[in-house]
């Protein structure tokens, strides 16, 4: 059940290349956090429940770290895109935060699953608290980076200090293979193929921009992979009410067209389902 | 002192207090469930309902615009039938009044929809969104003009017993003319404003940013327009108002009620806040109670009566 949270900012750490990871906690010692799910997403704002002018929406962002960390407070990883993110770049320690979260539904990924994590630029937000998640059930998650140059790395850093196996590729060819990251996924499903254990029990995630989920959804249908596309989308309200962030669907070939929410019927799909 | 009494009448729509959610916010009310007891809401108006489902426009539906919004949904929704099959009998488990919105093509549709909420048990009202801006037949033809509202208006009103409610477009030359043809065709209630309409472009592709071009603007950037035209129309009807637009705070609201409405509708602020309706009713009864004021009612039509002179000032 969703909870609309009044936290504080314990910290903002400017990671380079635009990108920060915001930490905040509960204003009051007494507020215990939701728990969540990989891939779940939170809607924040600054500033006092009754809202601002400037912005006037939340916006949403992916909870970057683990349900339950000891120390009780919650994460986003983000890069500044827009109005809401240069403003939040702005907040300090200690700053009112308007918190709405867990929502949407995470990664349902079936028990076993080797998980093929395919990150383009900030995507990697909603798919680092999976990697996370696989590695502490035991699991060896893939993570595959693609960004438009080396320093764009911020994205992927605390991925991979974590310890996750990380393969990069940058659109300029300063950091990793020089191409796009559903490229290096082609790549390795070719050899994986080719392998002891063929592409059995792989499963892709993806979270990136259109384009990129595009290709990489396309790749891995090309293997016979199957894909769950994380989509992100212009949001008013998070929880189901707007009906303004809807993705179209098809259930299968030639089945109607259906315009689904992201924020609560996502944001995570079946990537052969979206009409891309 | 006790508390204020919140509730209002309008027409044959009674409602605990003066704030209800305005259409297409709240989804069919079950969407708001798990962020607030809708029990303390006056009411809840769920999402434009057509004869048949409707997937709505494509995507890009929504922008952010200085202190508003903009949106341009195409008014998606289930269809009358799933709402009074699936989504009313677990609303009325709820002790809040439910108003249908109700969206048609052409009059006739307009009246069988009306026919299909009054036979459904635990409906108080009907509202025609006879303004909704965002699709090619519907909506704005009927809201522009006085005689299309009118033979609407007539149709629904000959279709059910429950208090009609008409929501009026902004996007007229003169509300009043449309006011006045509602109210001679049989509403009961008439609710403003529907959005207005705008248009945002993305300088970098050179395109508008919503891929139906314009859309409805919401949100506090409407405010003081709407209650102008709230303020307007009390002048020249007579019948119960309802008073729409950019809503956040308890004393937005009494904007709206001393303007001349009896009631108003939460839209935007339910998207930044999913319990914003339910804090502007108790904004309400603390601004009651702060000023002496025991009945709510007391303030409708507030700003719109001459001024008094001031105690112990004669005229003259």
């Amino acid at each position: 059940m969703p909870s609309d949270l009044s936290l504080r900012i314990v910290s903002q750490a400017d990671l380079g290349a635009a990108h920060f990871l915001l930490t905040m906690r509960p204003d009051s010692a007494g507020t215990r956090l939701p728990r969540w799910d990989p891939g779940q997403f939170a809607m924040i704002t600054l500033g006092p429940a009754s809202g601002t002018n400037d912005p006037l929406l939340r916006r949403p962002f992916s909870i970057f770290n683990q349900p339950g960390s000891p120390e009780g407070s919650v994460q986003i990883l983000y890069k500044i895109l827009g109005r809401g993110t240069s403003l939040l770049a702005r907040a300090r320690a200690g700053d009112a935060i308007r918190c709405l979260m867990p929502l949407g539904n995470g990664f349902a990924t079936a028990p076993g699953s080797r998980l093929l994590l395919v990150a383009g630029g900030i995507g990697s937000a909603s798919l680092h608290p999976l990697a996370i998640a696989d590695r502490q059930r035991g699991g060896h998650p893939l993570f595959l980076y693609g960004c438009r140059t080396a320093s764009e790395l911020a994205g992927v850093r605390a991925t991979r200090d974590a310890g996750v196996d990380v393969l990069v590729s940058t659109d300029d060819g300063s950091s990793g293979e020089k191409g796009y990251v559903s490229d290096l996924l082609d790549a390795f499903l070719r050899r994986e193929a080719d392998g002891p254990h063929g592409l059995e029990g792989w499963v892709v995630c993806a979270c990136g921009p259109t384009p990129m989920m595009k290709a990489t959804a396309a790749v891995a249908a090309h293997h016979g992979v199957p894909c769950l596309a994380s989509l992100e989308s212009p949001m008013a309200c998070g929880f189901g009410v707007c009906v303004g962030c809807v993705v179209g669907t098809r259930s299968g070939p030639g089945a109607p067209l259906r315009y689904r929410r992201i924020c609560i019927d996502g944001p995570v799909f079946d990537a052969a389902e979206v009409v891309w | 002192m006790s508390a204020p009494s919140l509730a209002v009448r309008l027409a044959g729509l009674s409602l605990k207090n003066p704030v209800m959610t305005a259409s297409g916010t709240s989804g069919y009310g079950l969407d708001l469930i798990p962020h607030v007891d809708i029990a303390r809401l006056g009411g809840i108006v769920c999402k434009s309902l057509s004869l048949r489902p409707r997937e709505g426009n494509a995507p890009t539906r929504i922008a952010e615009t200085p202190a508003g919004m903009l949106n341009s949904i195409g008014l998606q929704n289930i269809g009358i039938d799933a709402f009074i099959e699936k989504a009313l009998p677990e609303l009325r488990r709820h002790d809040v009044a439910i108003v249908a919105n109700i969206f048609g093509e052409t009059v006739d549709e307009f009246a069988r929809l009306a026919a299909r909420v009054d036979a459904a048990e635990g409906v108080s009202g009907i509202e025609l969104n006879i303004s909704c801006p965002n699709t090619d037949r519907g909506g704005i033809e009927f809201g522009v003009d006085p005689e299309a509202t009118a033979r609407v208006t007539e149709a629904v009103r000959r279709a059910t017993r429950l208090p009609v409610i008409v929501k009026l477009s902004p996007n007229v030359t003169d509300i009043t003319v449309i006011a006045r043809a509602a109210r001679d065709a049989g509403a009961d209630i008439l609710s403003l404003v529907n959005t207005f309409v705008g248009m945002i472009i993305d300088v970098e592709t050179r395109r508008p940013v919503l891929s139906s071009g314009s859309g409805g603007l919401s949100g506090p950037a409407i405010r003081p327009m709407a209650v102008h035209l709230v303020h307007k129309v009390a002048r020249a009807v007579s019948l119960p108002l309802i008073g729409i637009g950019g809503v956040r705070t308890g004393e937005d609201a009494l904007e709206f009620l001393m303007a001349g409405a009896s009631a108003v509708e939460v839209g935007t602020a339910t998207f930044t806040e999913p319990a914003a309706a339910a804090r502007i009713v108790s904004e309400i009864e603390a601004w009651c109670g702060a000023h002496g004021v025991t009945d709510v009612k007391e303030l409708i039509g507030a700003a719109v009566r001459p001024v008094a002179p001031p105690p112990g000032v004669s005229g003259g």
